[in-house]
């Protein structure tokens, strides 16, 4: 294939849709009847004005076109995604082309998740960003593909958009329960305390292995450097509390709405400075506190496997 | 150098809308009333431009209501409806420039503008639009580019300072040049008429297929303009006779043409080699002659049937019209010592039917009963006196110089030649217009059994230097006559002592307005397929070959229509392919719901902002509205159940309808 027919064959198969907007669809009505109107009497000045909407459909199209080309998209996700539950994060575009600037335009998460955003102008070669909240449906580990970006610049009457892959992989959690609640005195989501665990405030509990987001003081050096892999000490919370969230066994929803329930306990109490274990089935995560404990539970929590109801 | 989107919209809008009132003001009369008024009051709106009251609404709302009543009933009541229509549309820009300042409200006073601009292009065909055109051609796009992102950042679009001034110039010339650009390609369909279709306006008086003597004063003074004749460059200097219609029959007050005999003229034969080429644009007029320097032998550019009348005239059918096209003549190369020696009452051709031919003579002589028998003794006398010779055409010629030698040409109104009658002409005032010249010269010969006929049409003219073109006026109309010299034909005699026949000229700004005008009429008005075939054949002059235009218009026709065919195939790909992806999301029941809670919420004056995902734009709005927007977040909470939570879509339905038909009862923002 020449290079002549391999550009024209990627110009024709470009990925861009159009359609028109609410005012583009009058305007065609209208042109429609300027046109009508010209033809049938033969009156230039109504073939002048037929000539000006066409220049002006014309100069959409090709500006709409031009407005869309040479731009990239990257995500910035939000740390924490709960599932249905909107959560910060942005998009950011880059305009590599060496001529115009992008206007008005309008990002769309497809694929199952919900995100959309708008950017006034991105220059040549700037890299803008714009924030974007982010839904998504269920827990657990979703991927998201492509996201839209739209515009109906220059004059609102043609709306293109191109779909652009950009993959990524997140892990979303459940959405906590909202009624779970802090009783007064204790906790109150049937797990049990384990007030026999409890010591005194930063006493050493044990070892474990690192996981993201724990604090590097926590490092245990020697042990790290004697195992191969990092190792953290653990100590009693400062509270004295521990508390261990147990998930009860259940089917279909009941199961779904009993993780949504554990997770917003570990939250509240994480939040409360307690210590927090779980167990999960046969998973039985001893109390810890800290940035990465928290995650780790609230990934254990997200990837649990679905049970149907038989 | 950037321009506030916010500022720069409102200004740009209400220029084009003043500019679509002045192409409706153009055409004078009540339109130009309509058009100023509607200027006024839309200019004060705009510069009160805040949003109305909740209780003022209800007004306009019967304001609205009343103006479109009255329209329909004057409509109805036999009021020309175009002015009816300007009206109703200037008020509808007076109540959206009133009652709205917002972006949405801006795109549709652009739309009305282009109405009053479509309207004000039916009522008048007037150079004064040719700027107006391109005025809103170059501000269209600045217009909507800043509406548009107005709206956006109404939507909560969050911007970055103002919109660049150079691009939106450098748009306003590509819309400019691209409108140039399909003004001209777009071909042009050859006969117009229809529902719609504008006639030109007659602007030509006082010329037709009757002569009333004694009543030719009116167009003497009259600087309209009739006829705009460019020449050969090889032409000579004049005087150019520009014969139109002949009058064959005379009642003792009025010559007139009654001979209806036509027969179809062959004009696009090709014309004799040496004949003048004169490429005319002439105005409307009530009787459709075309006009050439005589003899006219071939006509080219005129679309439909030419036909030649008895007085060898070329009409054309239809309605009047302006029109543009080529006569070709061939002045006929007189032999004096042939026409001296041409023979009175012999004036039948052999290839001609005999019978007719003498119906025709009887014509030609026809003289009423009650004419003056003193006119026959006077012409009698003076052929005696002056004729050099026996034959007819020394008694033509003995008439004419004694009118040119002893008559006074005078186009001014007096009180003593108002009405005067010809015998009056002829034997005592001896003073009067061309028309009594034509007519006294006509009946003279006439009662010396010398067929004559008198002959209308224009003489003299303006040359404008600039467009290097002749212009006729009405007052520059003439009549003379045409006389028959048996087989050397119809011989032309103009008894009228007139003072210059050359063409004069124009003065530098008149020929400057003048040459304006011929471009906006030959360019504009009367530009057409004939046109765009001649641009082809000049632009591409090896290709066609001479003798193959036409063959290159459907070629270049096809390449034109090939390009926009493929160009169309792509851009309707495109159109399918998002209507493809938008059918292919599933039908969403809850969804629909959900989107139509966000129409009422704007249509009470809500609109949070567009980047908002659901419960966002839910949340904003339960905190500007309060509690009577809660059924809104309740059906945005629905919608992410439907979508994300993958509870089906037919168990939410019920729920959504019900939390719409709670949102009712949010009140409009102007009243909260």
């Amino acid at each position: 294939m020449g290079p002549a027919r391999a550009w024209l064959s990627r110009r024709w198969r470009r990925r861009v849709y159009a359609r028109p907007t609410a005012e583009g669809g009058w305007f065609v009505i209208v042109l429609l009847g300027v046109m009508l109107a010209a033809l049938n009497t033969g009156n230039n000045l109504l073939y002048f004005v037929l000539g000006t909407l066409l220049a002006l459909l014309i100069m959409s199209n090709a500006l709409a076109e031009w407005n869309l080309r040479g731009l990239s998209v990257r995500r910035r996700l939000p740390a924490d995604i709960f599932a249905g539950q909107p959560a910060a994060g942005a998009f950011v575009v880059e305009n590599h082309r060496r001529f115009g600037a992008s206007w008005a335009l309008h990002l769309d998460e497809l694929d199952g998740a919900h995100a959309c955003a708008a950017l006034e102008r991105v220059g040549v070669g700037e890299v803008a960003e714009t924030p974007a909240r982010w839904t998504l449906p269920q827990r657990g580990a979703a991927k998201l593909h492509r996201v839209r970006v739209w515009s109906a610049w220059p004059f609102g009457l043609v709306r293109r958009w191109r779909e652009l892959e950009v993959p990524a992989e997140v892990i979303v959690y459940p959405a906590p329960s909202s009624a779970v609640a802090l009783p007064p005195g204790g906790v109150g989501h049937g797990d049990r305390e384990r007030p026999d665990l409890a010591g005194r405030s930063g006493d050493f509990r044990g070892l474990r292995p690192y996981v993201a987001g724990d604090p590097l003081k926590d490092l245990h050096w020697a042990t790290s450097a004697r195992l191969g892999q990092p190792m953290v000490v653990e100590r009693a919370a400062e509270s004295a509390d521990e508390v261990v969230v147990e998930v009860p066994e259940r089917q279909g929803a009941g199961w779904e709405r009993a993780l949504s329930e554990a997770t917003a306990a570990v939250l509240l109490h994480l939040r409360l400075g307690r210590a927090v274990g779980l167990h999960l089935g046969a998973e039985r995560l001893r109390p810890g506190s800290g940035e990465g404990w928290r995650r780790r539970l609230l990934l254990k929590l997200a990837l649990a496997p679905r049970r149907e109801t038989a | 150098m950037r321009l506030d989107p916010v500022q720069g919209r409102r200004g740009a809008t209400l220029a084009l809308v003043l500019l679509g009132c002045l192409a409706v003001s153009l055409s004078g009369g009540l339109p130009a009333a309509v058009g100023l008024a509607t200027a006024l009051a839309t200019g004060l709106g705009r510069v009160r431009a805040r949003s109305p009251r909740a209780e003022t609404l209800g007004t306009w709302r019967i304001a609205n209501g009343v103006a479109l009543g009255l329209a329909v009933m004057a409509g109805v009541g036999g009021a020309p409806l175009l002015v009816v229509g300007a009206s109703l549309v200037g008020w509808l820009l007076v109540h959206r420039s009133w009652t709205g300042g917002r972006a949405a409200d801006d795109r549709v006073s652009l739309l009305l503008a282009l109405l009053l601009l479509l309207l004000g292009c039916i009522l008048t065909l007037s150079i004064a639009l040719a700027p107006l055109f391109v005025a809103f051609a170059f501000l269209s796009p600045a217009a909507l580019a800043l509406s548009f992102l107005g709206g956006e950042r109404e939507e909560g679009t969050r911007g970055r300072g103002g919109a660049p001034l150079g691009a939106l110039l450098a748009l306003g010339l590509v819309a400019v040049g691209l409108t140039a650009l399909f003004f001209f390609g777009i071909p042009r369909m050859q006969r117009p008429g229809g529902f719609f279709a504008s006639e030109d306006q007659v602007t030509v008086a006082g010329f037709g297929d009757e002569v009333v003597v004694g009543d030719g004063g009116a167009p003497a003074d009259n600087p309209a303009v009739v006829l705009r004749v460019r020449l050969d460059g090889d032409a000579g200097v004049g005087p150019w006779y520009m014969r139109g219609a002949a009058l064959d029959t005379f009642d003792g007050a009025r010559w007139s043409r009654q001979i209806r005999d036509e027969v179809v003229f062959r004009g696009d034969r090709a014309p004799p080699p040496g004949a003048l080429r004169q490429e005319i644009l002439q105005e409307p007029m009530p009787e459709t002659v075309l006009f050439g320097v005589p003899e006219l032998v071939a006509v080219s550019g005129i679309d439909g049937p030419i036909m030649r009348d008895a007085g060898r005239a070329l009409r054309l059918g239809g309605p009047p019209r302006r029109l543009e096209y080529t006569s070709y003549s061939a002045p006929p190369n007189r032999d004096p010592d042939r026409l001296r020696l041409a023979v009175n009452g012999s004036a039948v051709s052999v290839s001609d039917a005999a019978e007719a031919l003498a119906t025709r003579r009887r014509a030609w002589t026809q003289l009423p009963d009650s004419l003056d028998p003193a006119i026959r003794t006077l012409a009698g006398a003076v052929i005696k006196d002056g004729a050099a010779g026996p034959g007819p055409w020394e008694a033509a010629l003995a008439l004419e110089s004694w009118l040119r030698r002893d008559f006074e040409y005078t186009d001014q109104a007096e009180p003593e030649l108002d009405g005067q009658s010809l015998s009056d002409f002829l034997m005592r005032n001896r003073r009067g217009h061309c028309e009594y010249f034509a007519a006294g010269l006509a009946v003279m010969l006439r009662s010396q059994g010398i067929p004559a006929r008198v002959v209308t049409g224009f003489l003299g003219g303006e040359w404008n230097s600039l467009g290097g073109y002749l212009v006729f006026r009405q007052s520059d109309a003439h009549a003379w006559v045409e006389v028959r010299l048996g087989d050397e034909g119809w011989v032309q005699l103009d008894g009228t002592p007139a003072g210059s026949a050359l063409p004069g000229r124009t003065s530098a700004l008149g020929a400057a307005a003048d040459w304006a005008r011929e471009r906006w009429l030959r360019l504009v008005l009367n530009y057409d397929l004939g046109d765009q075939l001649g641009f082809l054949r000049s632009a591409l002059p090896a290709a066609s070959g001479g003798g193959g235009g036409a063959g290159l218009g459907t070629a270049g026709g096809l390449v034109l229509g090939l390009v926009a065919l493929v160009l169309g195939v792509r851009a309707g790909m495109d159109l399918l392919a998002g209507e493809r992806a938008r059918r292919a999301r599933p039908r969403e029941r809850v969804a629909q719901l959900h989107a139509a809670g966000r129409k009422l919420v704007a249509r009470r004056g809500w609109e949070p902002p567009g980047a908002l995902p659901p419960v966002s734009a839910a949340e904003w709005l339960v905190s500007q509205a309060g509690d009577p927007a809660r059924p809104m977040l309740e059906l945005a909470w629905i919608l992410y159940r439907c979508r994300y939570g993958g509870e089906p879509d037919a168990a939410l339905t019920d729920a959504a309808r019900e939390a719409l038909r709670a949102l009712d009862a949010l009140p409009h923002r102007s009243s909260h």
